[in-house]
């Protein structure tokens, strides 16, 4: 090998291509390529290869994400949601009243979903669905969200077409469907809706419980919670289309849908909110 | 705030890195992006608790490291495998979220693919990290706790077998599409 200094050796080469390589080191590698035509080609190859890949991943970087995360300061406690690739909601402001304020509001969302979710278990025993939608006969999808879960979610919803008289939420807590463990069921936080009704049914993962809400001059929405038969959590991704879509997810060891005839963005906006109130929710 | 920050500038190159080592697919895929959200919850709830951004820990090396851990313990559990064959294959067969997505002809895509998924996981982990993510030689060591000379084996292997992969697009590639209404008339 022409030169000076030790010979070039195959991690040298490596370097080269990939610029982990002292400069003093570097001369020496290109005097060898240059006497080495064989070596120079191998050197090529990998270059292409490099170029080859980064050029297949590299539209990756550009698009937005598909998940939302619930990055917001916690010096108010609270956890908002935002997109991660740049339209992060800033729902705290810097102003300490505004935290509290909030604070308490969804501390109070906390204690009527808790409310809800007391009276959803208890109807769990009594009430029957003969009109719940059959299996799906496909298993679960690659996440483990069960897809029958989010068929009856909908079906639900259709279930309260017209919206029917609110349940009244009995104090009564003798009922069968005590479960200390119940999943967390928040109160959506939108202007303008109206709880229509409370509405239980069985599930593959146990009992799927759904809130329906009712908006003025426009469809219901239903937000469904059932114990999640898998760990971990998932991001929000969207089933069916327009007029009837659902977004669901699981968290905290639950899965959620949230079903109604709105555009997707809102949806998505909606279901981000109940994933803050649930997050924040298991903060305190 | 800072390390809200520095995990949303982090996120894009994480999911590239994930969808790059689960499917071989810059596409989506549950698989990965799942993987890339748990690893941003985990480090923030783990920043808030511990300060993470004040004291000065490499976030970029521990998410890569995290994800690369939590991928290898889903593989070794054999869920990933095959799921992330079942969304290759949806994919190719050019699925709903898929179609539209790439500007790359499938088939490049797909030999491509194919040849990231044919490697080993370990030399997957060392070509992705050095070649598509940056890393110098010491980070990606450190990423996946090895020694600097194990990750050039595992390059070299990986190179190797890649040899075959297509070339990336050329600039000559628009004289392909003229268009076929202009004939030559003699």
């Amino acid at each position: 090998m022409p030169g000076h200094g030790p010979p070039v050796n195959e991690a040298e080469l490596h370097g080269f291509v990939d610029g982990d390589m002292d400069r003093s080191r570097r001369e020496a590698v290109q005097t060898f390529l240059a006497a080495s035509p064989a070596d120079a080609a191998r050197i090529e190859t990998w270059r292409r290869q490099n170029e080859t890949i980064r050029a297949a991943f590299a539209p990756v970087e550009t698009r937005p994400l598909p998940w939302f995360l619930p990055l917001a300061p916690g010096a108010g406690g609270v956890a908002a949601t935002g997109h991660a690739a740049g339209r992060q909601a800033e729902a705290t402001g810097s102003h300490a009243w505004r935290a509290r304020w909030f604070a308490r509001l969804i501390g109070l969302s906390f204690a009527s979903g808790a409310l809800l979710a007391a009276s959803a278990a208890y109807l769990a025993g009594r009430v029957n669905a003969p009109e719940a939608a059959p299996p799906s006969t496909e298993g679960p999808t690659p996440t483990g969200m069960n897809d029958t879960f989010v068929t009856r979610a909908m079906s639900a919803l259709l279930a309260f077409e017209p919206p029917l008289a609110a349940v009244r939420l009995s104090p009564n807590r003798e009922g069968p469907g005590q479960d200390t463990e119940a999943p967390i069921f928040p109160n959506l936080p939108v202007e303008g809706l109206k709880l229509a009704g409370v509405r239980a049914m069985p599930g593959e993962q146990g009992q799927i419980s759904c809130l329906a809400y009712a908006r003025p001059d426009e469809g219901n929405i239903a937000l469904c919670v059932e114990k999640a038969g898998y760990p971990g959590e998932t991001v929000p991704r969207m089933s069916g289309n327009f007029p009837s879509p659902a977004i669901h997810w699981r968290q905290k060891g639950a899965n959620y849908a949230l079903v109604g005839a709105l555009p997707e963005a809102r949806l998505r906006s909606l279901a981000d909110r109940v994933r803050a109130q649930v997050e924040a929710f298991d903060g305190r | 705030m800072a390390l809200r920050d520095d995990l949303n500038l982090c996120a894009p190159r994480l999911c590239r890195y994930a969808r790059a080592l689960v499917t071989g697919q810059p596409g989506p895929s549950d698989i990965a992006d799942d993987l890339v959200h748990a690893v941003l919850l985990r480090t923030w709830e783990a920043g808030t608790a511990l300060r993470l951004a004040g004291r000065d820990l490499h976030l970029h090396l521990y998410l890569y490291t995290l994800l690369t851990e939590w991928h290898r313990e889903r593989s070794a559990a054999g869920r990933m495998g095959g799921k992330a064959h079942l969304e290759k294959e949806n994919f190719s067969a050019g699925g709903p979220r898929a179609a539209g997505a790439l500007p790359v002809p499938a088939s490049r895509r797909d030999k491509l693919a194919a040849a990231l998924l044919a490697l080993a996981l370990e030399e997957r982990e060392a070509l992705l990290l050095v070649v598509l993510e940056g890393f110098s030689y010491a980070q990606a060591a450190r990423i996946l706790k090895i020694s600097r000379t194990v990750l050039i084996m595992r390059l070299a292997c990986a190179r190797a077998a890649l040899s075959e992969i297509p070339a990336p697009e050329t600039p000559s590639r628009p004289a392909k599409t003229r268009p076929s209404y202009l004939r030559v008339v003699e």
